[in-house]
């Protein structure tokens, strides 16, 4: 499978520095939209090993820094039943050190060009002593605030936000009157080529079109290989079915349907099952989305029709979708 | 004052006790309820900030010490949690729940808080244990965490 967008990229000089470092780009617009004073507070990991260099990095760049726990990340399959709270862990799975403990590890750090912003950093779940320790649920809830996410973006996760009764992306996709706009799409927001890491309200959301819009211009001004890289990833076709099953194509989207020269699945995941339909997407260059089915061809002929199943928790209700 | 409780939130006032050794998460249910409640509906919170220092002139108690640093917490006034969280423990200082809630409210202020705040997240099984029959006061815990 082509993993185009697995890249990483290095700018030629604004917040290189961030991605020698960390050694990817993962969160890179992040980073310059925090120095840019445009994000007020973002949280990343950082190998212990290189937190020296990185606090000198945050200094040049004017940033504080808030070092908060080492992370040693786990799959959660390989996690013993007997942890407390074990299964209650949504995402990632970790047992947490205090800082200098070890230096093989993450560290988990917040950054702000406003020193007094750090203390809202939230605590992010990790095991201690055979037991998860959570954050309380105040502070998950108005962390959003604190990352600079749109109000209007925050009130729609707060309301839909529920694998057991909705499809999120695709309440989303119904809330979408005008045109989707790649300044919205947050189909790649964990790898190297997005504006934005939280998901919108609609895919044409203008506080989130406003935020993302003064920081593309920013970056343009400093990094423009990189705006022309992420533009062109962010107005690919993608099919959606929820968060962790988005395929994108390099292909035009018309009548729903795809014709494609490659694709990717965008998860990053181990897990194959995960990825349900790249074996089939191989062995065609057309796909097609009439309800449930999903219909692929190749050379103008139908080659394999599949019927998506219905699942109590994560929904899928899957669309197509091309930004511009 | 339950019963005013009751009316006004919507929450069964029951307070239970999360010991080490019941390996149980969380066993208040309230607190979290509560910034629910009050997410969707800011205003709800000066009601609360009004009624709690009625309820503390009734009962001064475990259960009211850690309600009045719930309300204080969810108006982001850290300090004031913390005051109460530690008056809720010497009360049942072998209450888990009320250690993690005293933690964060540290989590959130100055830098030298914030060390004691991870020390005690690191700890909490300690600290449950090393304060069965002695007053806790900002000054002893530090003492006792500055040792592990």
């Amino acid at each position: 499978m082509d993993n185009f967008i697995f890249n990483n990229y290095t700018p030629k000089g604004f917040c290189r520095e961030y991605v020698e470092i960390k050694g990817n780009s993962s969160q890179l617009a992040m980073f310059m939209a925090t120095v840019l004073g445009i994000k007020p507070l973002m949280d990343d990991w950082i190998n212990a090993g290189r937190l020296k260099e990185f606090r000198k990095v945050c200094k040049q760049y004017g940033l504080k820094i808030r070092e908060d726990v080492l992370f040693d990340s786990v799959p959660k399959s390989d996690l013993p039943v007997n942890i407390l709270g074990r299964d209650f862990i949504t995402t990632t799975s970790a047992y947490g050190y205090p800082v200098g403990s070890r230096q093989d590890i993450g560290v988990h750090v917040f950054i702000s060009k406003n020193e007094a912003l750090l203390k809202e950093g939230m605590w992010y779940p990790v095991i201690i002593k055979n037991r998860v320790i959570f954050q309380p649920r105040i502070d998950s809830l108005k962390y959003g605030y604190t990352l600079g996410y749109p109000e209007c973006c925050i009130k729609f996760f707060r309301k839909f936000n529920n694998w057991l009764k909705y499809s999120y992306l695709y309440e989303v996709y119904s809330n979408t009157k005008g045109r989707p706009s790649f300044l919205c799409n947050p189909f790649l927001k964990d790898t190297s080529f997005s504006y934005i890491y939280h998901m919108p309200c609609s895919y044409d959301c203008k506080a989130t079109v406003r935020l993302t819009s003064r920081l593309r211009t920013e970056i343009k001004r400093r990094e423009p290989g990189y705006v022309d890289l992420v533009d062109g990833y962010l107005k690919k076709s993608f099919l959606a079915f929820y968060e962790r099953k988005i395929y994108c194509f390099d292909g035009s989207l018309r009548n729903n349907e795809i014709k494609y020269k490659r694709f990717q699945f965008t998860t990053y995941t181990k897990k194959e099952y995960e990825d349900e339909y790249s074996g089939y997407f191989k062995q065609a260059d057309t796909v097609k989305l009439l309800g449930r089915n999903i219909i692929l061809s190749r050379g103008g002929k139908v080659i394999r029709q599949l019927e998506l199943k219905w699942s109590s928790f994560a929904p899928e209700f899957p669309f197509m979708i091309q930004f511009s | 004052m339950r019963e005013d409780f009751l009316l006004n939130m919507r929450i069964l006032p029951e307070h239970r006790v999360n010991r080490f050794e019941d390996n149980c998460i969380r066993a208040d249910y309230i607190f979290d309820y509560m910034a629910e409640r009050v997410f969707d509906n800011p205003r709800l919170l000066d009601l609360l900030s009004i009624k709690i220092k009625k309820w503390l002139a009734i009962e001064k108690s475990e259960f009211t010490y850690a309600l009045a640093g719930y309300i204080s917490y969810l108006k982001e006034d850290f300090a004031q949690a913390e005051g109460f969280f530690i008056k809720a423990l010497n009360f049942e200082p072998e209450n888990i729940d009320t250690w993690l809630d005293l933690a964060f409210s540290l989590y959130h202020q100055n830098n030298r808080k914030i060390r004691l705040a991870l020390k005690i997240l690191f700890n909490f099984d300690t600290c449950a244990k090393s304060f069965r029959n002695k007053k806790i006061t900002l000054g002893a815990l530090e003492k006792t965490m500055d040792k592990l």
